[in-house]
């Protein structure tokens, strides 16, 4: 406990030490639609889950709203907040027996299901070493992901419309190392970072590219790759649980700074 | 700067304690017909049918007049066949169906023959169904019905009985009489080993114990255990002709739609019951 707390006070007090550049502020809009793969099984809650997103309801990528973002990049620090969402849609003839929030579906149910995510992001970036193109630092933030899985199906062996909704918000702690580089006299910007948590048996990863490239001084388009694995076993933080969310892919967007 | 990292440790535990988990279930009967239809359904109504004339309703059948006649919708006219005194009945005698009231809400119309021998303290009744056919109560499109043909045997003694169908008893489903006609036939059975068993010792609690199947022949069959066993009041109430409590629990076996359970509950009120949490009410 007290190396890692003395590592975050030395990282902390290392932009001191570090070499000013200009600062910038940035806001951008952006369309970001990862693929999703994940499973829930267990109880969550006190109901039964047994369910897997694609192996079962078949999630595909439905819809995705334009996300946005703003953030300051200082010389010594860096404060983003952003907030995207999307929506996947499935629809498929189950061939076992699956539950959701409680409510049994039974093999071969056509099942009609949605799943939402939405999420919002803060992170704060201690830029601790500094040269006048390059920069490693470390993220201090926080990400909580909303998802919301909807099912329904009628039930082949009795007609009965069946439906289930399960809802859960989950913050994750935003906290790994983070570089960054400017190049071409600023025209293009671009930050790597990784986020790692670890605790009681859960596993988190989540990687992030940034480029961005400004063609005028004050407008440029940006892509992004963003991979994201969240794994809690059973046995972990909720001890019937076993649950895996994986989201992977690219996005694009346009950004403005200033 | 410690000022920035407080505030974001800050969110951060912020954000941790708005985590959460919620979510709800249902499950309707919003669609009758759908239900009606399915396997659970079709194992549920056409037994309600078949199993109409309650064995210990059967007992005054030696004074059974000719062409006793149940009218109307559903009734204790059905269940009760009350002789009528000094007029001997042939054997066998014939029941007729009048637009009584099915257990899916069409209406019942043809016969059962009903013949009886007696072999010491047993009544052996035979029911052979003439093609009594369930249609709609208004006129719909399609004009879907349902055949009932074959027999079931209900050997009487004293206050019990125990039921079996001795050959092969046929339910047709036609959901559309015009061509192309596509009906399916299921098998109705209560194999003697596994018979029903009926007891009106009691007729407060007249109960109906055992299994049966019903069977599409290689598409599925439905075998349901009576357990805890149906029960009918016929004293509080005598007009009720559904159970008052009981349930069907009901097992799927399907190469096509896989294996399955469900359960179906009969409540105290006439005539409701629950098929996997949602409601049909009988006769509707």
């Amino acid at each position: 406990m007290r190396f890692p707390l003395a590592c975050l006070i030395l990282v902390t007090a290392l932009p001191a030490f570090a070499q000013g550049t200009q600062s910038h502020w940035y806001l951008d809009v952006h369309r970001f639609t990862p693929s999703l793969t994940g499973y829930f099984n267990g109880t969550s809650n006190g109901e039964p889950m047994d369910v897997d997103l694609q192996g079962d309801l078949n999630l595909q990528k439905s819809s995705t709203k334009i996300g946005f973002g703003a953030a300051y990049e200082g010389t010594r620090f860096g404060l983003e907040i952003s907030r995207d969402e999307q929506d996947y849609a499935g629809m498929a003839r189950i061939h076992r027996n699956i539950t959701i929030n409680g409510q049994q579906f039974n093999a071969n149910a056509v099942v009609t299901s949605s799943f939402k995510a939405t999420n919002n992001n803060l992170n704060w970036t201690i830029r601790a070493l500094k040269w006048s193109q390059f920069w490693i630092g470390l993220d201090l933030g926080a990400r909580a992901t909303q998802v919301q899985l909807d099912a329904s199906a009628v039930e082949p062996f009795t007609g009965v419309n069946a439906t289930a909704d399960y809802k859960t918000t989950m913050p994750i702690p935003q906290i790994g190392p983070a570089v960054g580089f400017t190049g071409l006299n600023g025209r293009v910007v671009g930050r790597a970072s990784y986020h790692v948590l670890e605790y009681k048996g859960c596993t988190y990863g989540h990687t992030g590219i940034d480029l961005r490239v400004f063609p005028i001084s004050w407008l440029g388009v940006m892509a992004f790759y963003d991979n994201e694995h969240f794994r809690v076993p059973q046995g972990s933080v909720n001890s019937n649980l076993d649950a895996l969310l994986d989201r992977n892919g690219m996005g694009f967007g346009v950004v403005a700074r200033f | 700067m410690k000022l920035g990292l407080g505030c974001c440790l800050l969110v951060t535990l912020g954000l941790i304690s708005c985590g959460g988990t919620s979510g709800s279930t249902s499950v309707n009967g919003d669609n009758p017909n759908a239900i009606k239809t399915a396997p659970a359904g079709v194992s549920t109504l056409t037994f309600m049918d078949i199993e109409l004339v309650r064995p210990d309703t059967l007992t005054g059948a030696s004074g059974l007049p000719t062409g006793v006649t149940a009218n109307g919708t559903l009734s204790p006219q059905v269940e009760k066949i009350t002789p009528e005194v000094g007029s001997p009945a042939p054997n066998p005698a014939t029941l007729t169906f009048n637009n009584v009231t099915a257990a899916n809400g069409g209406v019942i119309n043809g016969s059962i023959t009903l013949g009886w021998t007696t072999s010491g303290a047993t009544t052996t009744y035979t029911e052979t169904f003439n093609n009594l056919t369930v249609t709609p109560a208004t006129a719909v499109t399609p004009a879907w019905s349902w055949v009932y043909s074959g027999a079931q045997q209900i050997a009487v003694t004293g206050t019990t009985a125990i039921v079996t169908t001795p050959s092969v008893f046929l339910a047709s489903y036609n959901p559309n009489p015009v061509p192309p006609n596509n009906s399916s036939t299921y098998q109705f059975i209560i194999s003697s080993s596994n018979p029903l068993t009926v007891n009106w010792t009691d007729l407060s609690a007249v109960s109906l114990l055992g299994d049966y199947q019903i069977a599409l022949p290689t598409v599925f069959t439905v075998t349901v255990d009576l357990s805890p066993a149906l029960v009918w009041n016929t004293q509080s109430t005598p007009s009720c002709g559904y159970p008052i409590s009981g349930t069907l629990s009901l097992d799927l076996n399907s190469a096509t739609l896989g294996n399955a359970t469900t359960t179906v509950v009969f409540g105290s009120t006439c005539g409701q019951m629950t098929i996997s949490g949602a409601t049909l009410n009988l006769g509707q």
